[in-house]
């Protein structure tokens, strides 16, 4: 058989018409010449025609007339099967699988035009390949072995690879069988293009890994499970949370046992009822037990999620870690309840407000203090402002919604009875999670005690320094009263002595040629008693000054002081008979009159010992110890035993009879209270027969 | 009584202790100093006799003293009382007040000065210079300074 063409129908030509006018025609020359011969014997006349020959022409026309019919039945039931057979050869040649007629040493005698598109190569050169050249790796030997089964009959599917024009490999399936027409059997080869296929099957394995990771690295647990309690998908969160690994939550039955023990009965019905859920169902709180024993606590959702292939029902279940949440919530409600027995145990009224002045806290010292309870005043305005103090109480309330935070305020405000009182209100705002301020924390102490004792206190400070003012008033006139005692008396005791010096005198003088020697002793007695007196008046004047006067502070420079008292002291005599040496010496603070005074009796003590000396010398030394000045003067003169010192600086304390040396034994007296006066300190160090040095100590300059 | 008195009183002495009195005028008569000298022992017998009244009323404004040497505490008037009226009234303002006190307070010597005193002497305490000055304050008001005429 020769393949088919690809021409359609529309035969001009009409073999019936054709081969029955032959016939015709033939037949009827064929009886004419027949007739003619038969009758035309040798030798005799030609024939005329008979009327058999007429019978002859008229058979041959009804023959052929019915050739004729039969001819055009059979050539249109020929068309029809030519027509069958093109639509049949146009739906395989366009047909969507690649057709290949093979023979049976695989040469291709057919291939349609989805083939020829498919592979890139144009029908001629196809018909010169062979099976072979379509499917590289095609060995003779499979070759035979698929025709023979396909010969016997199985439909093989085959997955496969033809080349391409440029060498591409195109996947296929193939399918067919091989027909026998008697000895001959052709292959018919259907080549399914599995390239889409192929395709598609990819990007739906992508889709399904991409969904697969998708749910593996998801920030929630997820779990994808199915009702034979397998588990399909796990999230890597479902994991890192609950610290089991993949393998230990193989299936649902792992996971239900190893996060809910006892309970899991109850959980796994719940579980087997998400199959069934259409939309995404919310299932409440479920307490989990991790890998470690810790607990979470863990919100599901889920929804069913169709079927497997099989038909087993597969439901997705999320969750949502609410631990955290849970945790904050009960530390929350810790701190909460902490606040709240903080707030109730206080001793100062503690009462909280919203924005608009609406009670939220209202303390148990509240009630105490206001006499409101929490009843009858949370939830509504603050009942303890004043109408006096409501200006106040608008302002302040606005600086600290402001941000403002109030630190001990005097305001005033009232009790449930009525009573206003003084209060000291701290305030400060309080602000939610955003930082707006939402209300106002206040404490709200009763000061009125507080203010009354103030009140006593400063009265009692005021009593205090008006009775200070009295004292010092006093003993200020006392001071006064003294001086003007010591004054009196001074001058007083004056006029008498000197009454009795000078008429002692003027008895010497006038009356003296009429004494004896021992009458101008005694008169000389009484000169001189009269004038020791005169002295002690004076060293007692000095001494009540002393102690008396008011210090007038002032830097004093020491070393002109000293040297000025020794200029004094001895500008008399001849200042060069006394070796004098005075270093350096720290000034300091005081009253400079004052402590003239005390070099002047330090150094007359100084130059009175040491004037007996051949050499008399006197050195002044002064230096800065750590919180004072020391000053040192002293002499090579008799010296003293410091056994009998010990009120060296009393006042009239001689260490020395008169005969010895005169004085009164004030001066050193007036030393120590000037000194002490001035917040310092006398001493003296000496051994009989090896001077005396005498120290005195006095603040420095620099404190 | 009326106290009958030289009408030429040179030296005129208010001082209340009798004692220092004598002393003084001794040592004003050191220097052979031979002028009338007359004691007043209170502040108000002064200013009578500076005022010729009372017991020295028959003396006349005319008679003034060289000098007046007065001490600033005297009975029922003071000396400052005394220099006081003294220097207020024309009549006895010229006269010549040397102040010889024991105070050498400060607020006596600045009012003594702000009322016009013309010296103001504090008492030596030694007796030696006590009559030293007090001769010397003779010596100069009698015969060194030249008194109002």
């Amino acid at each position: 058989m020769h393949s088919p063409t690809a021409e359609v129908s529309g035969n001009s030509k009409d073999p019936p018409k054709v081969i029955a006018s032959i016939y015709v025609i033939a037949a009827s020359l064929y009886i004419y010449i027949s007739d003619y011969l038969l009758t035309w014997a040798p030798g005799s006349s030609p024939p005329s025609l008979g009327g058999q020959t007429w019978r002859g022409w008229i058979f041959v026309l009804v023959t052929g007339l019915l050739l004729y019919g039969a001819l055009r039945r059979w050539s249109a039931h020929l068309r029809r099967a030519q027509h069958s057979l093109m639509l049949t050869q146009f739906a395989l040649d366009n047909a969507v699988e690649a057709v290949y007629q093979f023979d049976r040493q695989g040469r291709i005698l057919y291939a349609n035009r989805t083939a020829c598109a498919s592979l890139g190569i144009p029908i001629a050169r196809m018909k010169q390949k062979t099976v072979f050249d379509l499917e590289p790796g095609l060995t003779a030997e499979e070759w035979g072995n698929r025709w023979q089964r396909r010969m016997d009959g199985s439909a093989l599917k085959i997955e496969s690879a033809h080349l391409t024009a440029d060498g591409g490999l195109r996947p296929v399936e193939l399918s067919g069988s091989v027909i026998s027409f008697g000895e001959e059997s052709l292959d018919f080869t259907f080549a399914l293009d599995l390239t889409e296929r192929n395709r598609a099957a990819d990007a739906l394995l992508q889709r399904e890994a991409r969904f697969r990771r998708a749910v593996e690295e998801a920030p929630i647990p997820i779990m994808i499970h199915a009702e034979d309690g397998s588990i399909l998908s796990l999230s890597r969160t479902w994991t890192e949370l609950t610290g089991y690994t993949k393998e230990e939550l193989s299936t649902l039955a792992e996971w239900t046992k190893r996060a809910y023990g006892p309970r899991r009965a109850e959980v796994e019905d719940h579980i087997r009822e998400t199959y069934g859920f259409t939309a995404g169902k919310h299932e409440g709180e479920f307490t989990i037990r991790c890998h470690d024993g810790s607990e979470r606590f863990w919100e599901f959702t889920s929804v069913a999620l169709g079927s497997l292939p099989d038909g087993t029902r597969v439901a997705i279940s999320m969750a949502h870690d609410s631990t955290e949440q849970e945790r904050a919530e009960s530390s929350l409600r810790e701190k909460s309840e902490f606040l709240g027995a903080v707030i109730a145990c206080s001793p100062v009224p503690i009462i909280a407000t919203d924005a608009d002045g609406t009670v939220i806290i209202w303390s148990p010292s509240a009630e105490r203090v206001f006499g409101w309870t929490a009843a009858e005043t949370v939830g509504r305005m603050l009942p303890t402002i004043t109408e006096h103090g409501l200006d106040d109480y608008i302002s302040l309330r606005a600086r600290v919604l402001a941000g403002e935070t109030l630190n001990g305020v005097e305001v005033e405000r009232q009790k449930k009875n009525g009573d206003s009182f003084t209060a000291r209100l701290s305030a400060s705002p309080l602000r939610d999670a955003q930082d707006l301020v939402i209300g106002i924390m206040m404490s709200v102490e009763d000061i009125t005690e507080e203010k009354a004792s103030e009140e006593k206190i400063r009265n009692l400070n005021r009593e205090l320094e008006s009775r200070v003012k009295e004292r010092t008033a006093e003993l200020e006139a006392a001071n006064k009263e003294l001086e003007a005692f010591s004054y009196s008396v001074s001058h007083d005791l004056r006029a008498p002595l000197r009454a009795v010096n000078g008429f002692a005198k003027i008895l010497l003088e006038d009356h003296g040629s009429q004494l004896d020697e021992e009458g101008i002793r005694i008169a000389g007695v009484i000169v001189q008693s009269a004038r020791d007196m005169g002295r002690l008046i004076d060293d007692l004047l000095a001494l009540s000054r002393a102690g008396r006067t008011q210090l007038s502070l002032a830097k004093v420079d020491m070393e002109g002081l000293a040297r000025a008292a020794f200029a004094e002291l001895t500008a008399p005599s001849a200042p060069s008979a006394i070796d004098f040496q005075m270093g350096k010496i720290p000034g300091t603070v005081g009253d400079a009159s004052l402590l003239r005074q005390v070099w002047r009796n330090l150094l007359a003590n100084a130059i009175k010992f040491s004037s007996r000396q051949a050499h008399p010398a006197i050195t002044v030394q002064g230096w800065l110890a750590e919180e004072e000045c020391v000053y040192s003067i002293q002499d090579n003169g008799a010296g003293f035993d410091m056994k009998y010192s010990e009120n060296l600086f009393g006042a009239f304390q001689r260490l020395h009879t008169t005969r010895e040396f005169e004085g009164t034994g004030v001066g050193l007296a007036i030393v120590k209270r000037i000194v002490e006066r001035h917040g310092g300190r006398v001493w003296a160090e000496s051994k009989p027969g090896q001077g005396a040095t005498f120290y005195f100590t006095l603040r420095r300059e620099d404190e | 009584m009326e106290v009958h008195v030289a009408h030429v009183v040179d030296i005129l002495l208010v001082e209340d202790n009798p004692r220092d009195a004598e002393l003084i005028e001794r040592a004003i008569k050191q220097h052979n100093i031979a002028n009338p000298i007359h004691v007043i022992e209170d502040g108000a017998e002064a200013l009578d006799f500076l005022f010729c009244r009372g017991r020295y009323s028959n003396r006349s404004f005319y008679q003034k003293p060289k000098v007046i040497f007065m001490d600033l505490r005297l009975p029922k008037v003071s000396g400052l009382e005394v220099l006081r009226e003294a220097k207020a009234d024309p009549r006895t303002a010229s006269i010549p007040i040397v102040i010889v006190t024991s105070s050498r307070e400060d607020p006596d010597i600045s009012t003594a000065y702000k009322l016009g005193v013309n010296s103001y002497i504090v008492k030596p305490v030694e007796i030696d210079a006590f009559f030293e000055v007090m001769s010397r304050l003779g010596l100069y008001w009698i015969l060194v300074n030249q008194p109002p005429q």
